[in-house]
């Protein structure tokens, strides 16, 4: 008999080497964002929104503190009798020890959590991509179009198609081309990294794969065409929303900056789908006597007494009377000094930062201040 | 090591005021982001008493939404945990509902529960203190029972109707007396105890034997004057939020940074319940000076020398000036609010300008619309 039953999985092993010194320590999925989010708050909220009760998140770049952050789940409330998440590090087996070598290798290795979790659906999910998307209704979509395999996308420019899983599809949605990073795009339709998959299906391409030596053991490069090559029922579901891959400082800035855009759809103010995280243990957020605040995001701990403008700024950072910060993201437990001045900038956590880190025109490239 | 029991007796405290109609002090809203009973709460959390429990006078559901698995206090969460204990055949009946029958009736507390001491704290007297150099004290010097009082130098005006701490050259107490604000400097008890859980056992015994209706802080002003009963001192912050009046002095004051550092300092941690809400969001007109502003409003208009709670609205051109406004109200647009207290969910839509005394706010009722 069916189940029914969808379990989740986030791929959050990546280092994300385009972040640069933000990542020296920490992995990507775990990095700062919204003032008071860390970028995987948000598959793992969107998994709690839709229902889902089983989630295994993937990690392996600096395991530990990410591991530490996702624990039992509890921040996102996949911690009850009947929900669980867990952590899925690579680890050693009676066929020895490996790293995760490519996205459906880390799915591979973990085939038996699968089995264990009488998955019927599998849900693929990335940890490092803002959105919110209720997914139970891409699974309705994918049982509607009895499809073994449904991608969603959305409609990007050409010019940044180069960089997406780029893919053409007949007019009931089924997919008959797939090429990943194109360097002619053929179509403006883009995968976001999200894939639901029957299991048994998904099963058997990871075996597959995972015997074939040329393989990148990747989803896009390998495991889609793979399918599409057998003739299996690929759709694409199509996502209209805000979303965003924050994958190099100037699109974790511009996502950040989002947020003060009342024109982008990202509403983290709305109550019925709430992006859950960890709480912090604050004061209240301060504005001090002289302080000035416009057009920004400040969470919780903050103790302002400068000028802040255009700004996201997180729990516990401290801005100076006599500092200026504007176009700019602060990091928790960072304090900006009398006389700073910030713009254009993300400032990592744990600073005291002193002096001029401005761009000279807006047009500039954004600064990194971090250690 | 000694194994210590907190209680947060709820019994005594006072009310302040149209904010606790449907609620006790306890889990009024405090600073935009607490309710009261998270700085008890916090102070045996952060002194390593795990094992806590709350005696129930009334408002049974306010404290459960507040509270909800008490994990935010706790350390272990299985050998550690909070309780709710309620006095539920006498929680109606005058004269019966005190803490000494909740203990009694609830008396499967103390016996199952491991702890040499109890520690017993008031919701309303706000202070922050490490109970463990003085528990180690209480233990060493085996004093029982043991007091905690505070030199106040302005009980004219303050702790009105708290008890008055009356101890001898040796430390020990004598009486219990009411603070009628005659005098400006004496020692006022903080209606905190530290009692060996045995003797507490007796105690109840003893106030059960002699009347129905004697409470703890009766036992303890009766025995103090055949037993020895220790006191110690305590210094630096402490406020009795004991009147609606002075809720919001009290509360106002601490936008002063100063006094606000004296409540708050980064080794000692307030835990409180998360709502998950984002963070506070300022518009592009945005005026906001000397205030606390909690996670989840939105403020477009001026706001000054306030506390706003979580996920208030304050739209274009409003002008708010000494409010505190609770959770999830809405302030429409160029209206002015000034010496306004607003409980949670109200909506100040047709009233433009409401002002009410610096000594005596203008109280706006929960989910009114004005």
């Amino acid at each position: 008999m069916s189940s029914g039953k969808i379990v989740a999985m986030i791929l959050a092993g990546g280092k994300g080497t385009r972040l640069k010194s933000l990542t020296k320590k920490l992995a990507k999925p775990a990095v700062f964002f919204g003032g008071k989010y860390r970028i995987i708050d948000f598959p793992l909220s969107n998994c709690a929104n839709s229902g889902i009760d089983t989630v295994g998140v993937l990690t392996q770049y600096e395991s530990v503190a990410l591991n530490t952050y996702i624990s039992n789940g509890s921040n996102w409330g996949i911690d009850g009798n009947k929900s669980v998440t867990t952590n899925l590090p690579p680890r050693q087996t009676e066929e020895g020890a490996n790293w995760y070598m490519g996205t459906a290798d880390a799915i591979y290795h973990n085939i038996d959590f699968l089995d264990r979790s009488n998955a019927e659906y599998v849900l693929i999910l990335s940890g490092d991509h803002i959105y919110k998307m209720d997914y139970s209704k891409l699974l309705e979509y994918h049982k509607e179009k009895d499809a073994s395999l449904t991608v969603a996308c959305l409609n990007v420019s050409l010019v940044e198609a180069k960089r997406f899983g780029i893919m053409k599809a007949d007019e009931d949605g089924r997919i008959v081309s797939f090429t990943e990073k194109p360097k002619k795009p053929e179509s403006t339709l883009a995968s976001m990294g999200v894939y639901i998959f029957d299991y048994k299906t998904l099963r058997n391409e990871l075996i597959k794969d995972h015997k074939n030596a040329e393989s990148s053991h990747d989803f896009g490069n390998n495991i889609i065409p793979q399918m599409l090559g057998e003739h299996k029922r690929v759709f694409a579901y199509p996502f209209a929303g805000y979303w965003k891959d924050v994958g190099t400082i100037d699109s974790l800035w511009e996502a950040n900056m989002d947020l003060l855009d009342a024109n982008v759809s990202l509403d983290i103010y709305d109550n019925e789908f709430k992006i859950l995280s960890a709480d912090t243990r604050s004061t209240p957020q301060y504005i001090g006597p002289e302080a000035e605040v416009k057009d920004s995001i400040i969470n919780q701990g903050a103790l302002i007494c400068g000028k802040v403008q255009h700004s996201i700024i997180f729990n516990e950072v401290t801005i100076e009377k006599g500092a200026f910060v504007e176009d700019s993201v602060v990091m928790p437990n960072t304090t900006i000094k009398a006389g700073a001045h910030i713009k254009k900038a993300i400032v990592g956590p744990k600073l005291i930062v002193e002096g001029e880190h401005a761009v000279k025109k807006a047009s500039d490239k954004v600064l990194l201040v971090n250690n | 090591m000694t194994k210590v029991i907190g209680l947060l007796n709820l019994h005594n405290s006072p009310k302040l005021g149209e904010l606790n109609i449907t609620r006790s002090v306890s889990s009024t809203s405090f600073l935009g982001r607490y309710a009261f009973m998270d700085f008890p709460l916090s102070n045996f959390s952060n002194s390593g008493i795990d094992k806590q429990a709350v005696l129930v006078e009334n408002h049974l559901r306010s404290i459960i939404q507040h509270v909800g698995s008490g994990h935010a206090w706790n350390e272990n969460t299985k050998i550690g945990g909070l309780t709710l204990l309620y006095d539920e055949p006498f929680a109606n009946t005058k004269g019966y509902n005190h803490d000494v029958n909740n203990l009694l009736e609830n008396s499967w507390y103390l016996k199952g529960t491991v702890g040499d001491v109890v520690v017993i704290v008031p919701p309303h007297i706000i202070y922050h203190i490490d109970f463990r150099p003085l528990i180690e004290d209480h233990v060493k010097n085996h004093h029982r029972i043991s007091v905690l009082y505070h030199k106040l130098d302005n009980a004219k005006s303050t702790f009105i109707g708290e008890d008055i701490a009356n101890i001898d050259e040796r430390g020990f107490l004598r009486d219990l007396s009411k603070n009628q604000g005659i005098e400006d400097d004496l020692n006022i008890s903080m209606e905190t105890y530290i009692i060996d859980k045995e003797v507490l056992k007796g105690i109840l015994q003893v106030a059960h034997k002699t009347s129905s209706f004697i409470n703890l802080r009766d036992t303890i002003k009766m025995l103090c004057k055949d037993m020895p009963i220790y006191t110690y001192e305590h210094k630096g912050y402490i406020r009795c939020f004991d009147t609606i009046e002075n809720y919001f002095k009290y509360s106002l004051e601490l936008l002063n940074y100063d006094t606000f550092s004296e409540l708050f300092n980064a080794n000692w941690d307030v835990y409180t319940k998360t709502y998950d809400t984002p963070p506070a969001k300022y518009g592009a007109d945005s005026d906001v000076t000397s205030s606390f502003i909690a996670n989840g409003c939105i403020v477009k208009g001026k706001v000054k020398n306030s506390i706003l709670a979580r996920d208030v609205i304050i739209e274009e051109g409003a002008d708010v000036e000494n409010c505190v406004i609770l959770s999830g109200s809405y302030i429409s647009e160029n209206t002015h609010l000034e010496n306004v207290v607003c409980d949670k969910e109200a909506r100040i839509l047709h009233e433009k300008d409401l002002v009410g005394e610096s000594g005596k706010p203008q109280f706006i009722r929960r989910g009114d619309i004005v």
